[in-house]
């Protein structure tokens, strides 16, 4: 029986059907979309903070609106994947709860500070950027739920990255202290956002399975390339140097060639060694806990509503 | 039927009522005729392939879910428009109103620079 069932389940990705929330699924492919998904969800909730850090110290009304507008959308994506995971069977407060312990990664990237301004446009290029790469890739996972959220998610991204990118510019084209500070974010944001894509495929836990069962479509390896190539002309273009001496176009291979990634330094953010590790796990308990009497009052509310209904 | 509503309707608005009212009046005194009242509305929703979202597809009355279900493959999906049907009581759903539309979209419909046709990058970068 089980075996007939796994059988229909393969079949299904074999013919690049989509996997609904009840259908089949072999219990490895379900905890593995869980892993995924709410992990994909935390990146979003834990990215609002280094970016909200700025939101009030925003050179201009303008920038403003427009840092509150991206920073407004990643609580919304985060809020599309916390629900793509509950169908799964998980609940929300699991969820958080794993994030909360440690139990559950995020993206490492959020682990880095936004330092100056220019952070913030570098974050909106590179990182969404980054982001955008591995999410189009994504918008063909077999999970019907994931891939539809992703359809969504890149629809709403592009101004995110877009967004970034024009404030570089500007940046890039000002004077010599707004060059610095532009390049300087480059510095600092350009390797992390090559290790988002995660370690080499040959060390990756997951990747396997997951291409396998077709949760992802496309390797690290591939998809750290594709984004690589694509930002290469944008750096070039915006006058600054790049961050990666040995980033060189291969004719023969048709891609750009790149230095190595600083692995120790991926690992040892990942193992919470980064700069803001603690403090962004903290802010996330502090911010829920602070809620707390709001989700009471929702709850005494609702309960009175249908007290009153009810005599 | 067609002919008799639409006369219908032009008598009532002769008597210098809204076609709105008049046909409210109509739908009200068709429940009455029909005897449905037993029966609950139920709107259906079908997805035609699969890894697609459900698409609302209309409504019918059925006595239970369960009934409303297979009414909704006989009526929606005789030439294999779905591959999943969702019923859901039409009493459940709570809508927006589209005369309050105005003022209940209002927030988003200032705020331009959400969209990417906001920022214009240079050619070179364009493709971004």
């Amino acid at each position: 029986m089980s075996e007939d069932l796994e059988a229909k389940f393969l079949r299904k990705i074999e013919g690049e059907e989509k996997i609904e929330p009840k259908d089949w699924m072999p219990d490895g492919y379900c905890k593995n979309l869980i892993r995924q998904i709410s992990q994909h969800a935390h990146s979003e909730v834990i990215g609002m903070q280094p970016e909200g850090n700025w939101i009030t110290r925003a050179p201009s009304l303008r920038r403003k609106a427009v840092l509150l507008a991206k920073v407004q959308d990643e609580g919304g994506h985060g809020l599309y994947l916390y629900s793509a995971t509950e169908t799964l069977g998980i609940s929300r407060d699991e969820m958080i709860h794993a994030l909360q312990t440690g139990e559950a990664k995020y993206a490492s990237i959020f682990n880095y500070p936004a330092q100056t301004w220019a952070d913030v446009g570098a974050i909106g290029w590179l990182v969404d950027g980054a982001a955008i790469v591995n999410q189009v890739s994504l918008q063909r996972t077999s999970y019907g739920p994931y891939a539809r959220g992703m359809v969504r998610i890149c629809k709403e991204e592009s101004f995110h990255q877009r967004q970034g990118y024009e404030l570089m510019l500007v940046l890039a084209r000002g004077s010599d202290d707004q060059k610095a500070l532009a390049q300087d974010a480059l510095n600092r944001f350009y390797w992390p956002s090559l290790m988002m894509f995660g370690p080499h495929d040959a060390e990756s836990a997951h990747t396997a399975k997951s291409m396998q069962w077709k949760i992802k479509r496309q390797s690290n390896d591939e998809l750290r390339q594709k984004f690589i190539d694509q930002t290469a002309p944008q750096i070039d273009f915006l006058g600054l140097d790049h961050p990666d001496p040995e980033c060189k176009w291969n004719e023969e291979r048709g891609h750009y060639d790149n230095g190595e990634i600083d692995w120790d330094e991926f690992y040892d953010v990942i193992n919470g060694n980064g700069h803001c590790n603690r403090q962004r796990i903290e802010h996330h308990v502090r911010a829920h806990r602070e809620g707390e009497w709001v989700r009471a009052a929702m709850q005494t509310y609702e309960a009175r509503k249908k007290k009153a209904k009810a005599a | 039927m067609g002919a008799c509503r639409n006369a219908d309707l032009r008598s009532q608005k002769e008597k210098g009522q809204s076609g709105l009212a008049a046909f409210t009046q109509y739908a009200i005194q068709g429940t009455d005729m029909s005897k449905s009242d037993s029966l609950e509305l139920y709107e259906v929703f079908l997805r035609s392939r699969r890894g697609l979202d459900h698409k609302h597809v209309g409504s019918l009355h059925a006595e239970d879910p369960e009934q409303a279900l297979e009414y909704a493959r006989d009526v929606y999906t005789r030439r294999g428009e779905g591959v999943s049907i969702w019923v859901v009581r039409s009493n459940d759903i709570c809508a927006s109103q589209e005369d309050d539309s105005e003022s209940f979209f209002d927030p988003s419909n200032d705020k331009p620079y959400r969209l990417a046709t906001y920022y214009q990058l240079p050619d070179e970068v364009n493709n971004m």
